[in-house]
């Protein structure tokens, strides 16, 4: 009996000081968020002599915090929900209909998966800009439900395979159409890889920087391209800049202490094919 | 109806009279570009969008102007268009113009060929006509004037003047590497280290090596011949004693640094605290960092003084800075309307020949000013710091150096910099290593000086 | 079975409620801007237009290009590093957090919070980090190990981009693999102990063989992350020192948009990609093999 005990304290301390360790950068970054910049270069580990709130407040107003706040979530929230509609469906057409043709195309989606968005970028700007479609948060919406559909279809994919066929003849045989058995039977079950998949996809839209970049006019802009503007080419402002920091993170983490369990086996059951 | 003809004939004559817009003849529709300061000749306000903000350093400054120019008129608004400001130029252009979206105004300097045919011709304007002799031929691609000059920068060996007058040193008297080698033993005499040598990429990419191709030639004819040689793949720098003497020169420099100083993105900093708290007395910068020296330690006295690359005291450029214009201000022509490019000429005009927009593109920072060193005529305004009245005294004396780097094609400086100054600079690479790094960066590259 | 014919309707209208809108979104965004790629590949095309064929040209100046070998070999070196530490680690944690400790979800919460913060951000996290706080640290209590700035020597900064990697990745793959380790069925595992097996044993006969997928999935995930890094190595080290820890996605955006050479920089798009593809295929393949094996 001692020895589990004495297992277990040891665990513990490694455990600890793990941690202690994967949330020391953070802790710095809040700190330093409170200093003056040339008291940051002095002495980055310092606690602060004045608790400066007001880098807070400049930092929030200069990088327009709750307006790019609002358009990430707006965006992100809109993609989440359209990639798991465009995507649960398409994975039950797939899962169902066995030709030739879903196969192909059920390939061809997996192999899009590994394509870099650089191979694309360039031309993708150009395609859409001549047609004048690079300026809006919708569009964005659409191009992240095509860059998003491949590995949300691929993962309902799996699950719904496992899902056995006789429960769509019995709904079929009682005179249900192929939506309704879809929307009333099918995907209520797929509960557990919605949740991955509104996890996986909202996290990197969330924290995406290239393709808005590309897209999204000035006063649309989202958060993470919001918090290069204390970064100049010459000299930096360090504590506007950790604020900056600590705002974009924010919103991420209340939200995964808010939703942990739910992320948490979102993550989860994407790991069981 | 005939309230309108009577506006824009109003607003013509006083354009005539003022002669401050550059007013096209095939004026489209309503609103006749007003001169600056009247307001009732426009129906609509004409939005002007401006890509960044010219430097980071002044963009409170900037942003302060737009918002008086805009509030001080009717007919157009300035719309600052903000990118982050280490990206490449054209990462940020090209998706803008396949958008439809291309700022009506840009700014830059190695790009400016790349952009000639998309940009206005700034030929026969008033603003061009204003331009101090010499400072459009950076901006002259094929005789068409692609950009007009923002300011002046020079770089040098900025120095803490309370340090050397503390080590007995006179910049003045620096003549030769030999003496520049005297004074840094001076300093150290004092228990300081003697200079900050900065290895950001920039400086070791674009303003430590055009020293070199500054003083290759002495005139720009010879120098430009220089840079077909080494387009040409003909030329071969290690026989050049004048390249020789620029690489003992860097050695010197590497001898003499603080530990401080490093290649880090961040040793900008490090260096106005370096300089600003006189634990070094030299700094090779640019009179940029002024305005972060003055706040660092705001009763201090900072110049600039050359870099003497030759051995002895009469060799060419020894006693010279260089300076040049760091930017260009371009227009778009291909996707801008009349009006904006209007808009866009008003706003310069007034920035450049009123008095209210001379004090802020050329007045100290304490005032909202930008501290440009102005270079059109008919500025009321002169910068007043140590540092600027040092620069003033070289141009007034003709000792200036033209900087070869605004001829670097788009993308060779971050070659210089990163590839061959930075290994260089931290005893990676050796002198044949960098000399053939610094001769591949050209190879293919099209001579746009000629 | 059904006749051909009675079925086409149905399956025309089937085809068009559920696969029709997101196939055709998927072709637009993804699939045509891809071809067409391809097709400038094969031009003169400057970013702007193009005037005509070049035929291979603008592959035989991007496989000529140093640059972009030595960005292949760092990306490589990268890649398996990541691999090997992202799921050494992963693995290591969930042994940890699926111990029998009343704080495991604690430590759960905190190993896992790296994952949710985006690349541009964590790069000017650490760049905090390696450039000012660590160098601070290592003088205060006089451990030289971090005293310089590792962003500043080519092979630090390579060991520092991992680390970064590491802790953002870990914890995901932590996940994934807690839940390999909770999918073991609890007879097997006590079968075991009453057989005698200590511990290490069990780990390695028992649970680490019948977690096959969940190696499989990490593994493919790492390696899929690691090579298309971009936001990462943008924000923490922007390739230096002098370009030598420039992976290929950096690489390519600075070819294209850096230098103005759109052309060669599409095709070393490209080629990426095929390296990429490959690698992937390679990787599934041999993990598909050792999950049927068991």
């Amino acid at each position: 009996m001692n020895k589990s005990r004495q297992g277990k304290r040891i665990l513990f301390g490694v455990g600890a000081f793990l941690s202690l360790v994967y949330v020391f950068p953070f802790v710095l970054v809040v700190l330093n968020s409170f200093k003056e910049r040339m008291s940051i270069r002095a002495d980055p580990i310092a606690l602060p002599e004045d608790w400066l709130w007001q880098n807070y407040v400049e930092a929030a107003d200069k990088m327009e915090y709750f307006q790019s706040l609002t358009n990430s979530v707006l965006i992100t929230v809109s993609s989440v929900i359209a990639i798991i509609v465009t995507s649960s469906m398409l994975a039950y057409y797939l899962a169902r209909t066995k030709n030739r043709l879903s196969s192909v195309t059920f390939l061809v989606l997996v192999a899009s998966m590994i394509v870099p968005f650089q191979a694309l970028m360039i031309p993708f700007v150009g395609l859409f800009g001549n047609a004048g479609l690079l300026n809006s948060r919708a569009m964005l919406v659409f191009f992240y439900v095509g860059f998003g559909v491949a590995l949300s279809t691929f993962l309902y994919h799996g699950f719904i395979s496992n899902i056995p066929f006789e429960l769509d003849e019995a709904a079929s045989m009682d005179g249900a159409s192929d939506f309704m058995i879809f929307r009333r039977i099918i995907f209520p079950m797929l509960s557990p890889v919605t949740a991955t998949v509104a996890i996986v996809n909202g996290l990197w839209i969330w924290n995406d920087f290239l393709l808005p970049s590309l897209v999204l006019s000035q006063d649309n802009r989202t958060l993470p391209l919001r918090t290069y503007v204390f970064y100049g080419s010459y000299t930096s402002d360090y504590g506007l800049a950790m604020a900056g920091l600590v705002l974009s993170v924010v919103p991420i983490i209340l939200f995964y202490f808010i939703m942990q369990r739910q992320i948490i086996s979102g993550v989860s059951a994407g790991a069981v094919k | 109806m005939n309230k309108k003809w009577l506006a824009a004939a109003m607003a013509a004559g006083l354009t005539v009279a003022l002669s401050a817009c550059a007013a096209d003849a095939d004026s489209d529709t309503s609103s006749a570009p007003a001169s600056s300061g009247d307001s009732a000749a426009c129906e609509s306000v004409t939005e002007v969008t401006w890509l960044n903000t010219i430097k980071i350093e002044i963009r409170d400054q900037f942003l302060g102007a737009v918002d008086e120019y805009n509030a001080a008129q009717d007919c157009y608004e300035i719309v600052i268009i903000d990118y982050p400001q280490g990206e490449p130029f054209f990462s940020v252009v090209t998706p803008l113009y396949e958008r439809g979206e291309a700022p009506v105004v840009m700014t830059a300097l190695q790009e400016v060929p790349d952009m000639a045919e998309r940009v206005m011709d700034w030929t026969g304007t008033d603003l061009a006509a204003l331009a101090a002799p010499g400072s459009l031929d950076g901006a002259n691609i094929g005789g068409k004037q692609v950009g007009i000059p923002v300011t002046a920068e020079a770089f040098g060996l900025l120095y803490n003047k309370a340090v050397l007058d503390e080590a007995g040193v006179d910049p003045e008297a620096i003549q030769s590497r030999a003496d520049l080698e005297a004074a840094f033993e001076a300093v150290e005499a004092t228990g300081r280290d003697a200079l900050h040598f900065s290895g950001l990429w920039w400086s070791l990419g674009a303003h430590l090596t055009n020293v070199y191709h500054t003083t290759a030639g002495e005139d720009l004819e010879s120098k430009l011949t220089v840079l077909d040689g080494l387009a040409d793949g003909t030329y071969s720098l290690l026989d050049d004693p004048k390249f020789v003497d620029w690489l003992d020169t860097f050695d010197l420099l590497n001898a003499y640094t603080t530990d401080s100083a490093t290649i880090a993105d961040t040793d900008y900093d490090q260096g106005v605290a370096n300089l600003a708290a006189g634990d070094v007395g030299f700094w090779f910068m640019g009179n940029w960092a002024e305005p972060n020296l003055l706040e660092a330690t705001p009763d201090g006295s900072f110049g600039v003084m050359p870099l003497p690359t030759g051995v002895s005291a009469g060799d060419y450029g020894n006693d010279s800075i260089s300076v040049g214009v760091p930017f260009y201000i371009m227009i778009d022509e291909e996707q801008s309307t009349e009006n904006e490019r209007n808009g866009a000429q008003d706003f310069l005009s007034w920035m450049l020949t009123t008095p209210e927009g001379q004090a802020l593109w050329a007045g100290p920072i304490e005032e909202n000013g930008m501290n440009f060193i102005p270079m059109y005529e008919g500025f009321t305004v002169s910068p007043s710091t140590y540092m600027s009245q040092d620069i003033a005294k070289y141009i007034a004396g003709g000792k200036t150096l033209e900087w070869m780097n605004s001829y670097y094609p788009a993308g060779l400086q971050d070659v210089y910099g990163y590839e061959g100054g930075q290994p260089y600079y931290d005893g990676v690479l050796d002198r044949a290593g960098y000399a053939s790094v610094l001769e591949g960066a050209w190879v293919g590259a099209e001579k746009t000086w000629r | 079975m059904k006749s051909k014919l009675s079925s086409f309707l149905p399956q025309t209208k089937r085809f068009a409620i559920f696969a029709l809108i997101p196939l055709a979104i998927f072709g637009v965004v993804l699939v045509l801007p891809f071809i067409r790629g391809i097709f400038l590949t094969f031009t003169n095309w400057d970013g702007f237009d193009f005037d005509r064929l070049v035929g291979f040209d603008n592959y035989a100046v991007a496989v000529q290009d140093d640059r972009f070998w030595s960005a292949m070999l760092v990306t490589f070196g990268y890649v398996i590093a990541s691999l090997i530490a992202v799921n050494l680690v992963g693995f290591g944690l969930a042994l940890l957090v699926t111990a029998p400790l009343r704080s495991s979800n604690v430590f759960r919460t905190f190993f896992f919070i790296p994952n949710l913060i985006g690349g541009v951000i964590l790069g000017l996290i650490w760049q905090f980090i390696f450039g000012q706080a660590l160098p601070t640290m290592s003088d205060n209590f006089g451990l030289p190990f971090f005293s310089d700035n590792w962003l500043l020597g080519p092979t630090t900064a390579f060991w520092a981009m991992v680390i970064v990697t590491v802790w953002q990745m870990g914890g995901y793959m932590m996940i994934i693999y807690i839940t390999g380790l909770m999918s073991i069925e609890k007879d097997v595992l006590e079968a075991s102990r009453i057989d005698g097996a200590g511990p290490i044993r069990t780990l390695l006969s028992i649970k680490i063989p019948l977690m096959a997928q969940a190696f499989t999935i990490s593994m493919f995930l790492t390696i899929r992350n690691s090579f298309m890094a971009y936001d990462l190595n943008l924000a923490l080290t922007g390739g230096g020192p002098y370009r030598t820890t420039e992976l290929i996605s950096l690489h390519v955006f600075k070819e294209a948009f850096g230098f103005g050479n759109f052309a060669s920089g599409q095709s070393q798009a490209v080629l990426m990609f095929l390296v990429i593809a490959a690698a992937a295929l390679t990787q599934v393949v041999l993990s598909k093999r050792a999950e049927v094996q068991r």
